[in-house]
């Protein structure tokens, strides 16, 4: 076998296990529009990265005929994780869209999800002060900035009463964040 | 040394056999030293630790970069440094530090064994399998460590749960405050943390060691610096990246990927 039958082989694999996984667990069509986004810099990386953190809010809405699991629409006490940006993308000029990172979710910690609220089909629901931190090299911007277009794949997180923690994943909307220019 | 075949390639550290040969002590070797120094601002580490290849220098010796470590720094000697003197025999790579970041001697020391134990995983033809891109010949073992060798590795508190983030080829940054640093070993030595399995269900993954799982989760980045395994967009996709690493690159054993 070739080098690139065994690619292309694993490819349709890792394909076909992520369609037979979206299909067998009716993966919802949540919308998600960003709002109040604050970003500020954060401290204490090399020049060459830029490192912000974010609060913001998530106007989300189920397409899909079924019910959803979502964060309660604001956080407990005790900071549980209600959400995680795993990969931010950059509009270009062109409009294409070019990563700007990808995040590996291992290691989670355990007990820290507040209980799921259920949407239903069509519902909306603002899901308040999320938060996260993005890091990425600066060479990864290129000319971009200080005022980009980015949308992200998020993940939101919380527990199903019989103790499971739901695949809820979403591609937000696109929307403008202006970069702290003394983001370090 | 010279008659080991084991040092006659640079990129077989471990023998062939990960497994047993990834830093069993959790020693901290002398490129760990070497990286920590250059890394907080002494100019010339050299003058302290030579190159760090092939160190050969009986302890106490004056080509034992640990104890003249241990002389400067107050460091106590062998007890907590590999520095090939026969103590151990293993000669590590220098994984490249972003530069300008900060790291503890723990954290340099976390990197390099894992960036060794994962060359290391390298040298298993079927790993090295996992990550040929579309159009490349079969001599990818060369290729995917000639990426791990040109990723340059950085530390940064991040989201809990992040272990780590990459996107370019050549950048991978590791959560300080994530599984690559904190994973506290089980009783028997093992390691056990949570991550989604290929049907994006929360699962604990079981490792040998800290180190294995160090070399996991760099593994798991080089799949994404090459291009062969998509971006976690969900818990199904990360789970089937993580579960293609673990068959392809690792063992597992009475439930513990070694």
């Amino acid at each position: 076998m070739t080098a690139r039958m065994r690619w292309v082989i694993r490819g349709l694999f890792i394909l076909l296990a992520a369609g037979v996984v979206a299909n067998a667990t009716s993966e919802p069509a949540l919308t998600a529009l960003i709002h109040g986004l604050v970003a500020t810099p954060a401290e204490g990386g090399p020049p060459s990265l830029l490192q912000v953190g974010i609060q913001f809010g998530a106007r989300l809405t189920n397409k899909s005929g079924t019910t959803v699991p979502v964060p309660q629409e604001t956080a407990a006490e005790g900071g549980a994780i209600r959400s995680a940006v795993i990969i931010a993308e950059l509009q270009e000029p062109n409009g294409d869209w070019r990563r700007l990172f990808t995040s590996f979710w291992f290691g989670s910690p355990k007990d820290i999800y507040e209980p799921c609220a259920q949407l239903a089909p069509g519902g909306t629901t603002e899901i308040k002060g999320l938060d996260d931190k993005m890091v990425f090299p600066r060479s990864g911007l290129g000319s971009a900035g200080p005022d980009i277009t980015i949308r992200f794949d998020l993940w939101l997180f919380c527990r199903q009463p019989d103790g499971t923690v739901p695949d809820t994943s979403v591609t937000t909307e696109p929307f403008s964040l202006k970069l702290p220019s003394e983001a370090n | 040394m010279a008659n080991d075949p084991g040092s006659w390639n640079r990129y077989s550290y471990t023998r062939g056999d990960p497994v047993n040969r990834v830093d069993p002590s959790g020693q901290i070797d002398c490129w760990s030293y070497y990286l920590y120094l250059t890394n907080t601002g002494f100019t010339d580490p050299d003058s302290l630790l030579g190159n760090c290849e092939g160190q050969q220098g009986e302890t106490g010796s004056e080509l034992d970069p640990c104890s003249q470590l241990a002389e400067e720094f107050g460091f106590s000697d062998d007890a907590n440094c590999n520095d090939g003197d026969g103590s151990s025999e293993y000669a590590m790579i220098q994984p490249t530090l972003l530069a300008g970041g900060k790291y503890s001697i723990s954290q340099t020391a976390a990197i390099t064994n894992g960036f060794n134990a994962a060359i290391g995983y390298l040298d298993n033809p079927k790993c090295a399998d996992l990550f040929v891109t579309e159009g490349t010949p079969d001599f990818a073992t060369a290729t995917a460590v000639e990426q791990l060798e040109n990723t340059t590795y950085g530390v940064t508190s991040m989201k809990p749960g992040v272990a780590a983030v990459t996107e370019n080829s050549t950048w991978v940054e590791l959560a300080s405050n994530g599984a690559f640093f904190n994973s506290a070993p089980n009783a028997n030595g093992t390691v056990s943390e949570t991550g989604p399995n290929s049907n994006g269900k929360d699962t604990t993954f079981t490792f040998a060691s800290t180190t294995v799982l160090q070399a996991f989760i760099l593994l798991h980045e080089l799949g994404h610096q090459m291009g062969v395994l998509p971006p976690d967009a969900n818990k199904a996709i990360n789970g089937a990246n993580s579960a293609a690493v673990l068959q392809d690159c690792f063992t597992k054993v009475n439930g513990v990927y070694q």
